[in-house]
């Protein structure tokens, strides 16, 4: 019975990272695919180590587990950040429908 | 498990195309931290179906150091200071020169 729930999580996990995917290739800009990847990924790893924690033997590997996840929900969106907004400092222009505030 | 290993596989295939046809720097700095993720998560499985948890420790170093050479190349990517620049704003296109300059 858990393992089917773990199974589970594994599909949710596999269609995230697919729609992540897919949404590199749909969208016209590079900051909207950086939306797509981010958003993605993060809900890809974050429904993976959810299925590996019904499956994982003891705590101490639960423990590691949790700290994969928290690390890299952390280290995602920092690094989606930095890329932004190394890309507007670089000067990688949006597309022509973008309105950008003034100010 | 092994069925989310071979599409995973796929999945890293898929955005290395992007990685190779991206228009801008961007797009390959994502797909880079795209790919990253997923072998983070297929180090996970993997750990999980061979029953090696000490696999786990090997997928914190494989993210943290995806994580150091992306601000790497970063960091070479915006030389000078990191103020943000919006176009449309004074002083966009009259920075062109900073961009190529030496760091």
């Amino acid at each position: 019975m858990i393992k089917w729930i773990a199974y589970a999580c594994f599909l949710g996990s596999f269609l995230a990272f697919g729609l992540g995917t897919l949404g590199l290739f749909r969208f016209p800009d590079s900051y909207t695919r950086m939306h797509a990847v981010g958003m993605g990924d993060t809900l890809g790893v974050g429904l993976a180590v959810l299925g590996l924690l019904f499956l994982s033997p003891g705590w101490s590997v639960r423990i590691k587990l949790i700290v994969i996840m928290l690390l890299f929900w952390l280290i995602n969106t920092t690094m989606t950040h930095l890329v932004a907004k190394a890309g507007l400092i670089h000067g990688v222009q949006p597309t022509k429908e973008t309105k950008l505030r003034k100010g | 498990m092994l069925w989310m290993l071979a599409g995973l596989t796929v999945l890293i295939l898929v955005v290395l195309v992007r990685a190779i046809i991206g228009p801008t720097v961007i797009d390959r700095l994502i797909s880079i931290n795209a790919i990253t993720s997923k072998i983070s998560v297929v180090i996970l499985l993997i750990a999980f179906t061979k029953y090696e948890y000490g696999l786990i420790d090997i997928s914190v170093v494989y993210m943290m150091c995806g994580f150091a050479g992306g601000l790497w190349i970063l960091r070479v990517l915006t030389p000078g200071d990191w103020q943000l620049r919006l176009p449309g704003m004074k002083g966009f296109e009259g920075d062109k020169e900073e961009v190529v300059s030496d760091d």
